[in-house]
């Protein structure tokens, strides 16, 4: 991922106030700092303000960016569940590998391709892997390519459907549209943001960890999703809440209006990314997923089922649910088995639980070029980006 | 992968749309919000249109920031008249202010 020149007029302006502006900057972490020393003068030196973020994006951003050097010391971000491969179970990797090997197309984005499968399918570990040993494997942009190769072809074909609220419209428009031929099936891999902070938040508590005192909330995914499951969220949890735009300055000014929040004992959802999020989100999406998909509680890779958090097919799409087509198991609650390898720390790091400065794989046996674990794989993997733009410096460990 | 990229609309037909990103890639992508004609700016997430950008929005933003600064600058003891005025003038220089 590269930052990206602007095109358009307005893409240009938000470049110009929300990227290079170092005025604005300068303005807005003076007014972070004001914000933190009055929460230390207010709430104790005790008090730490730990906010967790639920986009790989927004880590990116704050990595990039360098945007934890500018925080006070009792201010700390935090990544949370960000990464949709990074959670993406071990078992439907292996049932898109075993397909492939057997003759099916599969298809999947680019950021899918090296996910590792924790049980090798004959010796074989991931999609890429799969390919250059005679596998039918497809990377595409969209699922849109997909479809149309797949209405070319008429080849049997699956299309490895990972993805958080942002994508699944992708998928269910032209699913609740009839327009995939009969020969594709999707395996939804398809997980759901808000119950995945629920638990990462009670985990840390759970834990004894410092708790999360702030949300950034995902802006992409609040698109779709409208502000208001924040706002039910923060209200549930009593944590101040931001749904927040991906530039550095948008990050800045959501961290000091969290701060203003805790001061001022507030809860409830502010919505700094307003250029692009309303409070109901996106209803011709939302009509198409929950037409298409149903929710159901689903395994997330090296943690387990976590109640409601993914979408599965209902009953009426069958026909172009790959698991039913061509006979693949999901494990239930009885079944299922821990999904990763060995002293991997992805899932505890997928949680904001720990650093992946504390995994002892960390650019030792693991790294971008050669990934262990999933944090690694994606792009948006919290692991990857520490590795490659240094943010395992100035952590203050709160 | 969350990531979205801003488009400019060129042309829509039905559940597609042609959109330019820019640098002379064009590209046939979902649409996934009605109302969406040429020539709006949109967001382009993994080659579905998610969202409209909202231009009008993209500046707006800052009164929060200004409203955060000026009731800063009360409790510190000036004016908020006074503190109005001032940080409508950091505003105005941002708006039309250096890059970096």
């Amino acid at each position: 991922m590269e930052t990206r020149r602007p095109t358009w007029e307005v893409d240009a302006e938000i470049e110009r106030l929300y990227r290079r502006n170092r005025r604005l900057a300068e303005e807005v972490k003076k007014v972070i700092w004001k914000y933190a020393d009055k929460v230390r003068r207010v709430k104790g030196d005790g008090f730490k303000v730990k906010i967790m973020n639920f986009c790989g994006t927004h880590e990116w951003t704050t990595v990039h960016y360098g945007i934890r050097t500018l925080l006070p010391d009792n201010v700390e971000l935090v990544a949370g569940p960000g990464c949709p491969v990074c959670v993406t179970p071990s078992f439907i990797v292996e049932h898109a590998v075993k397909l492939s090997l057997e003759g099916v197309r599969v298809y999947t984005f680019g950021d899918a391709f090296k996910l590792p499968a924790v049980r090798p399918v004959e010796g074989v570990r991931n999609l890429a892997e799969a390919k250059t040993t005679g596998g039918d494997v497809q990377v595409v942009y969209s699922f849109l390519d997909a479809l149309k190769d797949a209405a070319a072809t008429r080849r049997e074909s699956v299309f490895l459907a990972i993805g958080f609220e942002t994508t699944a419209p992708g998928y269910a428009l032209p699913l609740a549209e009839g327009l995939l031929p009969k020969e594709l099936s999707i395996l939804s891999a398809l997980r759901l943001t808000p119950p995945a902070a629920r638990y990462a938040i009670a985990e840390a508590d759970r834990r004894g960890l410092t708790p999360i005192k702030g949300i950034v909330a995902p802006g992409h995914v609040s698109a779709i999703t409208g502000a208001k499951p924040w706002d039910e969220l923060s209200r549930e949890l009593k944590i101040p809440t931001v749904v927040s735009g991906f530039e550095p300055i948008d990050l800045l000014i959501s961290i000091a209006e969290i701060l203003r929040m805790i001061l001022r004992d507030e809860v409830g959802v502010k919505v700094e990314y307003r250029r692009v999020v309303s409070w109901e989100g996106n209803r011709d999406a939302l009509k198409a997923i929950y037409r298409v998909f149903e929710k159901t509680d689903a395994t997330w890779r090296g943690i387990g089922f976590i109640e409601e958090s993914g979408l599965e097919l209902r009953s009426g799409y069958r026909e172009f649910d790959g698991f039913d087509k061509y006979g693949l198991e999901k494990p239930d609650r009885e079944s299922w088995v821990m999904d990763s390898l060995k002293g991997c720390r992805c899932a505890e790091v997928v949680l904001g639980l720990v650093k992946p400065t504390d995994c002892r794989f960390f650019l030792k046996g693991c790294s971008p070029s050669k990934p262990l674990g999933p944090c690694m794989v994606s792009s948006e993997g919290t692991c990857s980006i520490w590795a490659r733009f240094g943010g395992y410096l100035n952590l203050k460990n709160l | 992968m969350c990531w979205g990229v801003p488009a400019k609309v060129l042309k829509v037909e039905g559940f597609t749309a042609l959109v330019d990103f820019g640098g002379g890639v064009e590209k046939e992508v979902l649409v996934a919000t009605s109302d969406v004609h040429s020539g709006d700016y949109v967001l382009v997430h993994a080659g579905i249109i998610v969202s409209k950008i909202r231009r009008e929005e993209v500046v707006k933003i800052l009164d929060a920031y200004k409203e955060m600064a000026v009731q800063l600058a009360v409790e510190e003891g000036l004016k908020r008249e006074d503190a109005e005025k001032y940080y409508d003038e950091v505003l105005r220089d941002i708006l039309g202010g250096e890059e970096v």
